[in-house]
């Protein structure tokens, strides 16, 4: 306890307060040798557990309730350790959002993922980009800081860390001077050998100090333009690391949050570690940020196959250096081995080793979870879970992707019209020169049982939460905008119609409807009363597409068409035609998903009429002389038939292939 | 909810132009390979990809892999196409961690991938053009 309020207490005032020695221990005899192992967690994302809140299942690939027995494992094994972390730590899942967002936390209440880290005994912590995505009076609240930043007001300290958290780049503009402490200097009682080779007890002075990415100022503009300001990450280095060196550290590790890079530094410079790593006095590096593993000697990654990187020991310029993944998937160990010379103690290189350990033991297997992880934050997670339950709406029909192929628009429409509705709104406040396009918006079936008849979308009539968004709109996309022509249009839409095989009308046997080479993510269709189009599966690949009318005209090759559509598509992911980034006009920060979700909000009640009925394509009509099939979830043909598809037959409860999916007929003549 | 979190105004891939980052080479051969590609001449499409993505460029990257994969310009190559798109995650490009996690048949890991794009793509901010 009287450590955790020294902390507070340094926090509270100046850096050179925090370092002032707290105690007279007796300086340790020439020779003594101690090993202390420094461990680092960093990108925890606020994976306060592993557990999916969209999945609402367990996850155990990450979180912190198996880093936790990482880090208990490594005390068991080294007397002496200092735990950091390295940032990125208070955002990433629903429970974060709900913390910041939702149900703010209370000036008294300490966050989720600090709880936490003070039950483990964190020493220090560093400051990460995502810690200012919920804006500074959040982070000052959480941190237990009182930030002296315009537009500010912090009355008292609140419930935070009960560790020193540091950062050196990043100042306020009203004081000028850093938002955090830059760095603090931890008297670390440590168990050594003395000279005679007796144990000892004794204490190392270690000084900590924190560097975030200084492109937050870009990334966070709307948080933290005017309030604060960033310096270079090597600047920062320069003017604190002397300094803390005069007040007696003993050891300065740096906790950066980034990584390595070689391009001709600036001050702006996002991933600093490797010209960090190169500024005198450093003696050990946390990296994080990139979401990469280091020491691994495997690693293709270009940041870890510079000049001056030893990638299998862990050595950036011969600092050891580790950077421990992300989410919790490992904990870094870098064991210093010390050597006191009769004035201070060194690091003894050869001695010293670094290591990234996993959580993960097998394909499937992982470490245990520590319970008493989930026992500290059991209320907030099952609140985070109650949140995601919530209801945003409720839909009259049932939106599923089980007949998505044929024709069935009851989980895509609600997707275009979310989309066309925020671009028409954008364009409206901020395009005016696109004013005058017609807006059109394209999505596809995301699920359509690749994995069995359990894998389609399948939303049943009644209350839409938060989870069920996530099963209509399955990948992590933000909203992207293109404009295009006519042609381009149709060739955009001939591209989704390689989904179907070529049918021969004369063929007797049962021929396959759709191709399963091509796959359902990239059929995306339009859904609007405003636009019609057939597809005529008669003819080869590049045909199909005939009669493409907007508002019942034609559509003319030069015609222009804003289309709303996704970063994935946009940039050319699936190859379609002419989309390739440079049609972009319109890069959304805002979430698919949760544009979907305002929209329901907004539209309270979802009926079928209104939201899940405007078929913008048939099939061309064709007789066939046998049956054209398809493969779906068995017994559903009463939906098929709900959303008005009568064509559709179910001819067998198994189609043969194993998993448990039925064949069904589509008549092309109806 | 990612309106509140997302503040940035200026995306981060307008802010430093390709041309900034991987020289003049790469952007020229990257512009050149969209000409091709828009202009029906996969093969010189794929040439100049190429070119562009070995001077490190993502969008060259997922380019690449994405007409690989789709065997257009020469025969389909998924183990290639794979290579790049590694290669383009690692530089943290969004579109190549979603594609990585298209093509990956362990749902786990598949939802790792996804995980990744999402966090990928809270780098980048708003842009219009």
């Amino acid at each position: 306890m009287s450590l955790s309020l020294r902390y507070q207490f340094g926090i509270a005032l100046v850096p050179a307060l925090l370092s002032l020695p707290v105690h007279a221990a007796k300086p340790p005899k020439a020779g003594t040798t101690a090993q202390l192992a420094v461990l680092e967690t960093t990108d925890l994302h606020a994976n306060v557990v592993g557990y999916d809140y969209y999945k609402l299942s367990p996850e155990p690939s990450h979180g912190f309730d198996r880093t936790a027995t990482l880090i208990q494992q490594a005390r068991k094994e080294f007397a002496n350790t200092l735990l950091l972390d390295n940032g990125d730590t208070i955002q990433g899942t629903a429970l974060a959002d709900y913390q910041a967002l939702v149900k703010p936390l209370q000036c008294d209440q300490t966050l989720g993922m600090y709880k936490i880290m003070n039950a483990l005994k964190y020493d220090g912590a560093g400051i990460g980009n995502h810690e200012f995505n919920y804006g500074l009076p959040f982070l000052g609240q959480v941190t237990g800081s009182r930030f002296q930043v315009k537009g500010i007001e912090q009355p008292k300290r609140c419930a935070g860390p009960a560790f020193p958290m540091v950062l050196a780049n990043v100042y306020s503009v009203k004081t000028k001077k850093p938002l955090f402490s830059p760095y603090a200097i931890i008297d670390k009682q440590v168990s050594a050998i003395g000279a005679d080779g007796k144990p000892v007890s004794t204490t190392v002075r270690v000084g900590i100090i924190g560097f975030t990415p200084p492109t937050i100022m870009s990334w966070d503009k709307r948080h933290l333009d005017g309030r604060v300001y960033t310096t270079g990450v090597r600047e920062a280095a320069r003017k604190y690391i002397p300094e803390m060196r005069k007040q007696g550290a003993d050891l300065v590790i740096a906790i950066a949050h980034g990584g390595l890079d070689d391009s001709p530094y600036s001050p702006e410079m996002e991933n600093a570690g490797w010209y960090l790593a190169q500024e005198p006095g450093i003696d050990a590096m946390l990296l994080g940020h990139s979401h990469q593993l280091f020491p691994n000697p495997a690693s293709t990654a270009p940041q870890f196959n510079l000049p001056g990187v030893d990638k299998a020991r862990g050595l950036v310029h011969g600092v050891p250096t580790v950077m421990a993944n992300l989410w919790g998937k490992h904990l870094g160990v870098i064991g210093l081995h010390l050597k006191h010379d009769g004035k201070r103690w060194l690091v003894e290189k050869d001695k010293t080793f670094v290591q990234a350990r996993a959580a993960q033991t097998g394909a499937k297997e992982f470490v245990d979870a520590d319970p008493a992880v989930l026992a500290l934050v059991k209320e907030e997670h099952e609140a985070t879970i109650r949140y995601v339950k919530t209801p945003v709406g409720a839909t009259d029909f049932r939106m599923s992707s089980y007949f998505a192929d044929v024709g069935d628009v009851s989980a895509i429409e609600i997707i275009n019209q979310a989309q066309s509705d925020y671009v028409v709104k954008y364009v409206a406040a901020n395009l005016p020169q696109y004013k005058d396009l017609p807006v059109l918006s394209v999505s596809a079936p995301f699920k359509s049982g690749n994995a069995g008849p359990g894998d389609y979308t399948d939303v049943k009539p009644g209350d839409l939460a938060l989870n069920n968004a996530a099963d209509l709109y399955l990948y992590p996309n933000a909203l992207y905008a293109v404009k295009v022509n006519g042609a381009q249009l149709k060739a955009w839409l001939e591209k989704s119609a390689t989904r179907f095989n070529t049918i021969d009308p004369s063929k007797t046997e049962p021929q396959q409807l759709v191709n399963g080479a091509v796959p359902s993510y990239n059929f995306d269709t339009v859904t609007s009363k405003d636009v019609s189009y057939e597809i005529d599966v008669t003819r080869a690949p590049g045909d199909r597409v005939h009669n493409l009318a907007w508002r019942g005209k034609p559509v003319a090759a030069e015609q222009e068409f804003l289309v709303a559509t996704n970063n994935y598509r946009a940039s050319g992911g699936g190859n379609f035609p002419g989309l390739d980034g440079s049609r972009t006009v319109i890069a959304s920060p805002d979430n698919n998903r949760d544009i979907l979700i305002a929209y329901v909000k907004a539209s309270k009640q979802l009926t079928r009429a209104a939201n899940g009925a405007a078929r913008s394509w048939k099939f061309a009509p064709v007789k066939t002389a046998g049956p054209v099939v398809f493969s779906s979830a068995p017994g559903m043909v009463a939906l098929a038939h709900e959303a008005g598809l009568h064509n559709v037959s179910q001819l067998a409860a198994d189609d043969g292939r194993g998993k448990g999916a039925a064949l069904y007929a589509v008549d092309l003549s109806k | 909810m990612k309106r509140a979190l997302i503040a940035a105004l200026v995306a981060l891939m307008l802010a430093q132009p390709a041309a900034a980052q991987h020289g003049d080479e790469g952007d020229l051969a990257y512009r050149r390979a969209l000409t091709y590609r828009s202009g029906g001449d996969a093969a010189l499409a794929l040439h100049w990809l190429g070119v562009a993505a070995a001077r490190g460029m993502p969008e060259a990257m997922f380019m690449l892999a994405t007409m690989l994969l789709d065997g257009e310009g020469g025969p389909r190559d998924e183990a290639t196409a794979r290579r790049w798109l590694e290669a383009a995650a690692e530089l943290d490009y969004p579109e190549a961690w979603q594609q990585l996690g298209l093509m990956e048949t362990d749902p786990e890991r598949a939802g790792q991938y996804m995980r990744r794009a999402a966090h990928a793509l809270s780098h980048r901010g708003e842009g219009t053009r």
